[in-house]
């Protein structure tokens, strides 16, 4: 049996789905929104941009999902110091929704990882101007214990490199911080396939967040779906409490009552 | 014809542009086009309240953000 009543909890929040989804790199709105709907997700992430005066305003995301009935996550993307952090956050809390913050600091362009340095900076100063920080960062112990100590309501470690499709690398490790940490532990960035999610979420972790998975699958409303059944398959099978692994083969069926 | 004297120039999302004097910044956003409410304005590095946007006047010079929520991960 599917846990039907599984809800996780953020911060001063309640969310009835352990999928989270980005809304980036669709093909075009009409599929991204249908994608987000197939997930069932409860909190979809954003990014914050310029205008681009010459085009039409469609080009926005709010003209295609609707606040009140997706929870938006504004993140601090492709920033890569504390003082552009800074900006960008202020500049999502400033549309208006709410306080609520996925930072990313990046230290490297070219495998997009987290600036852990920066990462705990930024956090601090924005959890104490009011944010709720959910803050994206390495599969690290020991960052994503100061995260939590700055007063992040959810640390997010990486699966694997944003947008790579690897799953997860270090099983391990994503098991020691959710062992470790209190806070809520999202796994952000790396998964490719439903499998991937649901052995990340095998993994005992709270909730996952993914955008290229779904984006880029040739079908990605099916996929969404996919990752829902798959989120909550990992999440049943490790509440469920499996069965020790062992390298030797012991029958299924009773070795007694064989025909002499 | 408006004359050139009746208008200043600011720099909005890193482009030059001229704009008629006396703007403001609820003005602006009506003259391309865009809904107040789905905009957040920066305003030479200080983000402004969108209650204000009918009351601050754009003056010369002025370094303008005008930004949105786009699709992203």
């Amino acid at each position: 049996m599917i846990q039907e009543k599984d809800q996780l909890e953020i911060g001063d929040r309640v969310f009835n789905s352990r999928l989270f989804v980005g809304t980036g790199k669709y093909s075009d709105n009409e599929t991204m929104v249908k994608a987000i709907k197939a997930s069932e997700t409860a909190m979809v992430t954003v990014a914050v941009r310029r205008i681009d005066l010459d085009r039409s305003q469609e080009e926005g995301i709010l003209f295609h999902l609707d606040p009140d009935e997706f929870f938006l996550l504004p993140n601090t993307a492709g920033c890569y110091n504390v003082k552009d952090a800074l900006r960008y956050a202020n500049l999502g809390r400033a549309a208006g929704f709410s306080e609520w913050l996925k930072l990313e600091v990046i230290g490297d362009e070219s495998t997009l990882l987290p600036d852990t340095q920066a990462t705990i900076e930024a956090a601090k100063i924005l959890v104490a101007d009011g944010f709720k920080v959910m803050a994206y960062t390495n599969d690290d112990l020991i960052t994503a214990l100061r995260l939590e100590d700055v007063g992040c309501v959810a640390v997010m470690p990486l699966a694997s490199p944003i947008g790579s499709g690897l799953g997860v690398v270090n099983p391990y490790f994503i098991r020691e911080i959710k062992r470790r940490c209190e806070v809520p532990i999202i796994v952000d960035a790396g998964v490719g396939v439903a499998s991937h999610a649901c052995i990340t979420m095998e993994q005992g972790v709270d909730g996952v967040l993914m955008n290229t998975a779904i984006a880029m699958a040739e079908n990605p409303v099916l996929m969404a779906s996919a990752m829902r059944l798959a989120i909550k398959a990992g999440r049943s099978s490790y509440l469920s409490g499996g069965m020790q692994a062992r390298e030797i083969a012991v029958p299924s069926s009773p070795a007694k009552g064989m025909l002499g | 014809m408006v004359s050139e004297s009746n208008k200043i120039q600011a720099k909005i999302n890193g482009e030059n542009r001229k704009i008629s004097k006396g703007f403001s910044i609820f003005d602006l956003l009506e003259s391309l086009d865009l809904n107040p409410l789905l905009v957040v304005v920066e305003l030479n590095a200080v983000i402004i309240s969108k209650e204000r946007f009918g009351e601050i006047e754009i003056c010369d010079r002025d370094q303008i953000e005008l930004v949105h929520f786009v699709g992203g991960g």
